[in-house]
């Protein structure tokens, strides 16, 4: 096929139409067209004469001749795909004419909601459009994991490497004090949840961020909309095409743990310097603890027992004194030595009493994690269709292991839509599509929880008994996750089918009323069954808990639309649309649990046992509903003035006095760029566009269903049923409203070379909920109110460039970038200052005329401040040496309460010290070398709670992508990058480690640089047992922890590559591309975290794996 | 024009359609699983559902009143186990380093939530819910009054004053703080709205001696239970503006009396009889927090050791040095976060079957020859629960918030305040923890002075009631030779910390200090004096 065959038709139909032309040849034009880009003769051009019927078209070879009248002025030269071209006659009748690629971002067609679409050049919204080929490269179990970067505005936020997974979205900065706030997703006119979607199946994303755009979606849609429209057939086309990839997941995460040596260096080290802490008057060493456990059966202990005391080996599943390894060699027969370093035991010596330790190392992580763990992605899908009816049906499969071991995700998709012209009035859309999900997650411990437990686990454990058994380690919890692999069964499954069908019945020429019944059965059923299993050595549970649950909301959604597109005078062109919608959805179902079957064997409910207490079962029900009517008008005149009115009413059954609310948007553009005055300049500027919006929207989220009803809780006690108060009634809540309004421009440079959109925002948050704190004596601590105002402001900018346009060689970059600001307008009166909610106090290192020290309150929620601030103590170093501590704090007293289940003792320095008796000795701590020098605000020499600093905001300000495409005859290389910049995390799980707050367990590589006596300049502070029941030099919130989280993020870097079409030519194969990519290969960032991207106090999760994807597409 | 009408029919029939479904009548919808504020109060089995959420309730609070009425006592290590694992509450409640930023607990350690509940129980059923008899709105009636005295005299003995909210005010549609503010009552006017709802509880309960649920809802026996005690320290104790009054000690008598004339209560002939999980309800029981396998546990499992825990299993000694194992049987359950000093257990008599049955006791062995048991630790024993029928040790035993001991004991203290001897009721006590060990020449306690008798039944208190919710304030009430209270004395036998306060600088200490965050809720409130 070449392209002139592609055009005959339209060949055809001009040539038609031209015979009937009136031809008054007075003179003749001839020349040739090109293609600019290559100098390739263009085929099948139009030629007319501006203001007249006459024409021609190009022949094969880009030539053309044509007789024109003698009054012709000016040539018009056009071909679809081309950027049109004008040229006067004059003195030339030979033309040779470059026709330069007309720029699809201008002409894109946006969907705007409701059935609506628009050309992009005439809109008038923030609307931005995913461009398909973000959904392409990667592996996504949803697409929401595709639009890191992508869109400006819309910050992504993934935390979870688990497939499945699906990140948080925030557009413009959310309208929740803290910062939260999710779009909400409609999908092919349904309201749904966007986990489970299969990115093959989506034609196009649109992300609605102005109010001018969501007004239309009223009530719930504050936080922006994002609509996604899955594929449909097309007429006279028709494809089958199959694409595989195969990922290998790889672990990534930021710590490095010590070997089992170092551990016991440092294990041992760090309990015997906190039990040396202070000298008794009577001359002996005491501390936080005392070197018993040294010796005890423990991970760093040496009481642990190999052999009985008859030399039978011991078995550690049966007895907790048998899952360590570390033994002193003392203690054993020289044939038991010999035994053991045969089997891989290794010697060191104590660097507490000078022993020889002997001890096994086994790395658990070994045995917890797959790495890399495999994805399998496979699509198949269809499409087709003639001129009454088309189809796309579409089979996705994916099945993804997860890092941890047996755990998993696979989803089943399904999706069929077919189009049907009845008539030539009446025409059918059916729509089904079908979304099943199945997984396993970690068992013995928390997702967050997993990587640092399986990580930091001692590396003293035995993997074996002398039997060769696998062992289970200290408990299920923390033990060896293999050991009860099979005994826990979960069965998690969701389906969920959507249904829609919709009739547009053409009424009269432009008018036409469509109706729409959308059904989506979001189902649930789960069931867990746990076998006999080892809880702890010795101690089986053999409970056999079973359940099962089955969960079904069905969401209706009926509606009728009516609409009219006409136009009049001489270039007023309206579209307009009414219509009104109800929303259903009803929750419902059961569960049942039970425990105490005879066997293991079988999960079925009915084998548990009929005891008193031992079964429980339960149903739920809960329905809401919304009634909406709303309408929309676009008018423009010669899509030169643009103007866009809707509006919604809509009424919530949750709420009860103010059910009511109406939503207004309005927006207005004009292309500045058709105007007269800017057609000299057309070579610069190809396109201006200048635009303004405003709406109202309204939010109810985070309020249950019933819950402003008010409830009676129930409980049982002694058997019955119990009621207490629950919920507070709270019926004259309203909708919160947030009017935004924006203002931007839309420009294209050099021939649409250089597209650039930049846009300011300003959302204003009224009746924003908020919780008036209360009197605690009233008997509740706070109520919700409506007596809230945040204002989100900030800018958006989104470049693209065309950086090269060769024959074989083109090159696009795109970036964009969002700066946003979250300020707190209005709090509801408390009587305190700026109505503050929560927070606590910091100095201000002031002091006021009668010599007290000034404080301020921060954190929590104030009015005009922006929320996320941190604080933290700043640690200005670390003691070096007695010299330092009698320098600075000879008469510092500490009196923090720390963090991590701290007690809060009391440090001091040597001259308070000084002078304590060994009773108040014992329930103080002397500050010593190797402490921090924590900054002391107020000049007090009293460290307390008030002298911590402001150390940054949790919340990004500035974020945005990167993204590049390029491509080389079949080559094609794609970079998608995104960032967030100027934002802060506090560590919350390296302290743990390094100030061995667990007590037993492992610590990272930083320790080496804590300080000793021997390394007296460390970075850190001193390794030593439970440092919250200590100094809490790790056991606060620390200045050391906190970094800058601001990211760059590689999220995607894929080669691709198309084999030439000929190789193929006789096996109906159309066309075969394989690719290799790089899925989140990375952050360049300070952050020492898992995951730069949340910000705030973050602890351990499941980083996102470096992933290697291989894929092959195959079309027919 | 045919199909111009047929098209104009679907869409007036369309439109009918759609304004039927959206009748505005349907955005009208109510729970259907679960009672909203409009359907409740219409029945007497919700009145009475009622009453069992509020013990509900009040057990769900039972740590917090061990946090008030125990942890504090003296009793208690803090820091570092015996078994090496940090101790919870360690600090303020077991060191007593109570600051006006460190209070230990918050929120006025959650009981207006349920003063919240008893107030609107009692306006709704004193006014409304026509469907009662006389007979069960009285009742009902005696035991919501009873229960909010029993709360407020919670909060009375750990604050002194507090605010006494007796109104529904948010539940009557009062959205805004402002007219919730309220101010501290003076300690005296608090503890006469206590006992001006005990006297109005015990009027309406009139005649009416029943116990529907046994011991595990309020009756008539609980609210004289807590007259006497609330007269008793009335008696003894000052707190501000509330001093001793003259008739006290009487009115308190007269209540014990009054449960003792009934003839329904009396000691249980083995002390561990008294908190079997089998015999819950039993004859010395008056009010007890009721906990039941799968439907609530208590907290004793942070009382005792964990059974993997390497630490203790296979590592400590009996003490006739005997390598213990898991001796309780722990089926995996435990783990030691609150741990009583050892010189309590050792103050048991080896007769006395209160110490093995309160206590299990573990030692280190000595590197001496010959070895000799060192370091002893404790472990509770009792409230041990149950293993129930799958194999897993529960911990349901019931709390008794009262019982006949407790009157026994109460009756010994007035008779010591009287001037009287109280040594045939604190010997009642000792004769059942020693059962045929019981020689009374040997174990007998013979009157002795004032004090004297003060701490005898103070320490028979301490072994008879550990983890009955008592210690701190019975070191608040007992009274050395001056009439200070105990918890000040330097002169207590046993415990973490002697004097449990130091007079000199700790004497506020007796009141808790309120949470900044609950005091910036309210500008009206005023912080416990001293802190």
């Amino acid at each position: 096929m070449n392209k002139f065959s592609v055009l005959k038709p339209v060949l055809l139909a001009l040539a038609v139409l031209l015979s009937f032309g009136q031809v008054l040849a007075q003179m003749t034009v001839s020349g040739t067209v090109t293609d600019a880009r290559d100098g390739s003769t263009l085929p099948g051009v139009n030629i007319v004469v501006v203001g007249t019927t006459v024409g021609t078209i190009t022949d094969i070879d880009g030539n053309f001749t044509l007789a024109v009248p003698a009054s012709a002025k000016e040539l018009m030269v056009s071909m679809v795909g081309y950027a049109s071209l004008t040229l006067p006659i004059g003195e030339t009748q030979v033309f040779n004419i470059a026709l330069k690629e007309a720029t699809k971002a201008i002409d894109e067609i946006v969907v705007t909601g409701y059935g609506g679409t628009q050309k992009r050049s005439k809109l008038t919204n923030s609307i931005a459009t995913v461009k398909e080929e973000v959904l392409k490269t990667g592996v996504y179990s949803n697409p929401a994991q595709a639009l890191s970067g992508a869109v400006s505005g819309l910050k992504v936020t993934q935390v979870s490497g688990k497939a499945g997974a699906v990140p948080s979205l925030v557009i413009r900065g959310g309208t929740n004090l803290d910062g939260s706030g999710s779009p909400l997703v409609i999908v092919d006119g349904q309201l749904r949840s966007i986990s489970d979607i299969n990115p093959e199946d989506i034609e196009s994303m649109e992300v609605l961020k102005d109010a001018g755009a969501t007004a239309l979606y009223g009530a719930r849609a504050n936080n922006g909309v994002v609509l996604i429209t899955t594929k449909r057939g097309k007429q006279g086309f028709s494809e089958i095409s199959f694409k595989t990839r195969m990922a290998l997941n790889y672990m990534n995460e930021p710590y490095t743990f010590l070997g089992a040596e170092d551990y016991l260096f440092w294990a041992r080290t760090g309990v015997n310097v906190a039990s040396n802490i202070w000298q008794r008057t009577n001359g002996t060493w005491a501390g936080t603890t005392n070197t018993g456990s040294l010796s005890t059966a423990s991970p760093y202990g040496t009481g642990n027992l190999y052999w009985d005391a008859n030399g039978v080996p011991l078995d550690g599943n049966k007895t907790a004194t048998a899952i360590w390894s570390p033994m002193l060699s003392e203690n054993l027969t020289s044939q038991q030595r010999d035994y053991l370093l045969g089997k891989g035991y290794r010697e060191m010596t104590d660097p507490i009493t000078g022993k020889q330790i002997i001890y096994s190392e086994f790395i658990r992580s070994s045995g917890a994690f797959n790495n890399p763990a495999l994805t399998q992605d496979y699509n198949l899908s269809m499409t087709g269709g003639n001129d009454r009816g088309t189809y796309y049906a579409g089979l996705g499969f994916q099945y993804a292991d997860n890092l941890p071991v047996e755990t998993w995700y696979q989803r089943l998709t399904f999706t069929f839509n077919a189009d049907y012209k009845i008539n030539d009035w009446l025409s059918s859309n059916s729509s089904f599509n079908y979304n099943d999900a199945r997984w396993k997650d970690v068992i013995n411990t928390g997702e967050s929880n997993y990587f640092a437990r399986m990580l930091s686990g001692p590396p003293t454990l035995r993997e074996y008994n002398d039997a060769g058994e696998l062992l289970l380690g200290n408990n299920l919890g923390d033990g060896n996750p293999l050991f009860n692999i099979d005994a826990f069964i979960r069965r998690n499954q969701t389906d969920k089918f959507t249904m829609g069908q919709s009739f547009r019945i053409d009424l009269l020429t432009g008018l036409f009323l469509k109706l729409n019944a959308n059904w989506m059965f979001d189902e649930g059923h789960y069931e867990s069954f746990n076998k006999d299993y080892l809880n702890t050595p010795g101690t089986w549970n053999r409970s056999r808990n079973s359940s099962a649950e089955f969960d079904r909301t069905l969401r209706q959604t009926y509606n009728a639309i009516l609409n009219y597109d006409f136009t009049f005078g001489k270039g007023h062109s309206v579209t307009a649309l009414t219509g009104a919608e109800f929303y259903d959805t009803y929750n419902k179902g059961f569960g049942a649990s039970g425990s105490g079957a005879p066997t293991g064997d079988f999960m079925d409910l009915s084998y548990t046992s009929t005891k008193e207490g031992q079964r429980s079962i339960d149903s739920w029900h809960s329905r809401s509903r919304i009634l909406s009517f709303f309408g929309r008008a676009n008018y423009d005149y010669l899509e030169k003035y643009l103007v866009t009115l809707t509006a919604r009413q809509d009424g919530y059954s949750i709420l009860i006095d103010n059910r009511w609310g109406f939503f207004p948007g309005v927006s207005a553009g004009w292309v500045v760029s058709k105007e007269e005055f800017l057609k000299p300049y057309r070579d610069l500027i190809s396109f201006l566009k200048l635009r303004a919006s405003y709406g109202l929207n309204g939010n109810v989220s985070g309020i249950g269903t019933y819950e402003l009803q008010g409830s009676y809780g129930s409980s049982l006690y002694g058997g019955n049923v119990g009621y207490a108060l629950g919920s507070l009634p709270n019926p004259s809540l309203l909708w919160e409203r947030s009017n935004t309004a924006e203002g931007g421009i839309d420009i294209g440079l050099f021939g649409n070379k250089v597209n650039a959109n930049l846009t300011y925002y300003n959302r204003h948050t009224l009746d924003k909920y908020a919780s008036i704190p209360l009197p605690i004596s009233s008997g509740y601590s706070g109520i919700r109110s409506n007596n809230g105002e945040l204002r989100n402001s900030g800018v958006e900018l989104d470049l693209g460039v065309k950086v090269m346009r060769k024959k074989d060689f083109s090159w696009d970059v795109n970036a964009n970038i969002s700066y946003n600001k979250n300020t707190i307008v209005r709090l509801p009166d408390n009587g305190l200052e700026n109505n503050r909610q929560g927070g606590f106090q910091i100095y201000t290192g002031e002091k006021d005329a009668q010599g007290n020290y000034l404080r301020k309150w921060v954190g929590g929620y104030q009015e005009g401040q922006t929320p996320g601030a941190m604080y933290a103590f700043r640690a200005l170093g670390i003691f070096k040496d007695e010299s330092q501590v009698a320098s600075i704090a000879a008469n510092r007293s500490d009196i923090t309460t720390g963090n991590n289940g701290s007690n809060g003792r009391r440090l001091v320095g040597p001259n308070i010290y000084a002078t304590l008796t060994d009773a108040q000795k014992a329930t103080t701590l002397p500050i010593q070398p190797g402490d921090v020098i924590w900054e002391d605000v107020n000049g007090d020499d009293v460290i307390d709670n008030f002298d911590m600093v402001y150390v940054g905001n949790s919340i990004p300000k500035w974020f945005g992508g990167i993204n590049s495409n390029a491509a080389w005859k079949g080559l094609t290389l794609a970079v998608r990058m995104d960032y967030a910049l100027g934002f802060y995390q506090s560590d919350a799980v390296r302290p743990w480690f390094m100030g061995m707050m667990q007590g037993t367990y492992n610590t990272v590589t930083d320790v080496t640089d804590t300080w000793t006596p021997d390394n007296t300049d460390a970075k850190y502070p001193r390794y030593m047992w439970a440092d919250q029941l200590g100094k809490r030099n790790f056991a606060r919130e620390s200045s050391m922890f906190i970094y800058n989280a601001s990211y760059l993020s590689f999220r995607e870097i894929s080669l691709s590559y198309s084999l030439p079409v000929n190789l193929f030519e006789r096996t109906g194969i159309k066309g075969v591309e394989t690719s290799v990519t790089g899925q989140n290969l990375g952050y360049l960032t300070a952050s020492k975290l898992y995951s730069p991207e949340m910000g705030g106090s973050q602890g351990g999760g499941y980083g996102l794996p470096r992933t290697l994807i291989f894929g092959l597409n195959l079309k027919f | 024009m045919n199909t111009n009408m047929k098209k104009i029919k679907y869409f007036l029939l369309m439109v009918a359609v759609t304004v039927a479904l959206v009748s505005c009548d349907s955005l009208d919808l109510s729970p259907e699983d679960y009672y909203g504020s409009n359907n409740f109060w219409n029945s007497e089995p919700q009145v009475k559902g009622f009453v069992l959420g509020q013990h509900s309730q009040l057990r769900g609070s039972a740590l917090t009143l061990w946090l008030l009425g125990e942890a504090r006592g003296g009793l208690q290590k803090n820091g570092t186990s015996s078994v090496n694992t940090s101790l919870d509450y360690s600090s303020p409640f077991k060191d007593q380093d109570f600051r006006s930023d460190k209070t230990g607990l918050g929120s006025w350690a959650g009981f207006y939530g349920r003063i919240l509940n008893l107030n609107l129980a009692i306006k709704k059923v004193e006014n409304e819910c026509p469907f009662l008899t006389q007979e069960s709105r009285n009742f009902y009636l005696g035991q919501f009054y009873g229960l909010r005295a029993y709360n407020y005299f919670w909060l009375y003995r750990t604050y002194g004053g507090v605010p006494l909210n007796t109104e529904t005010m948010i539940i009557d549609g009062v959205t805004t703080a402002e007219p919730l503010y309220m101010e501290r009552a003076t300690p005296k006017v608090t503890l006469d709205l206590i006992k001006s709802d005990i006297d109005k509880s015990i009027a309406a309960f009139g005649a009416n001696l029943s116990m529907p649920d046994g011991a595990a809802t309020w009756t008539k026996f609980a609210s004289l239970m807590l007259k006497a005690e609330v007269y008793l320290w009335s008696a003894k104790v000052t707190t501000g503006d509330q001093s001793p009054a003259s008739g006290d000690l009487a009115v308190a008598e007269a209540a014990l009396a009054e449960v003792e004339n009934a003839k329904k209560f009396s000691l249980q002939a083995n002390y561990t009889d008294v908190f079997a999980y089998n015999k819950k309800n039993n004859a010395e029981i008056i009010f007890a927090l009721r906990f039941l396998d799968n439907e609530a546990s208590n907290s004793a499992a942070n009382f005792t050791y964990a059974s993997n825990d390497a630490t203790f299993v296979g590592n400590k000694f009996s003490k006739t040095l005997k390598l213990l194992g898991d001796t309780l049987n722990q089926k995996g359950t435990g783990i030691l976060r609150n741990e009583y000093v050892f010189s309590l257990f050792e103050s048991y008599d080896d007769l006395d079957k209160r110490k093995t049955a309160t206590f299990f006791d573990f030692y280190n062995k000595s590197n001496a020859n010959p070895p000799e048991p060192i370091n002893g630790g404790i472990v509770m024993r009792k409230f041990h629960g149950l293993i129930n029928s799958n194999g897993v040790r529960v911990y349901a035993d019931d709390i008794p918030m009262y019982r006949y001991a407790d009157l026994l004991l109460m009756m010994a203290e007035i008779e010591n305040k009287k001037g009287g001897d109280p040594a045939r009721y604190i010997n009642q006590v000792r004769q059942r923890a020693f059962g045929t060990n019981y020689v009374p020449a040997i174990h007998g306690y013979v009157n002795g002075s004032f004090a004297a008798n003060e701490l005898a039944i103070l320490t028979e208190r301490d072994k008879e009631f550990v983890w009955e919710m008592k210690r701190w304030f019975d070191v608040l009430r007992l009274q050395d030779a001056q009439g200070k209270p105990l918890v000040f004395s330097s002169t207590l036998p046993y415990g973490v910390r002697i004097p449990v306060l130091d007079p000199a600088t700790e004497s506020h200490k007796v009141l808790w200090p309120v949470d900044l965050n609950t005091i910036n809720a309210d500008p009206k409130l005023k912080q416990t004096p001293g802190y």
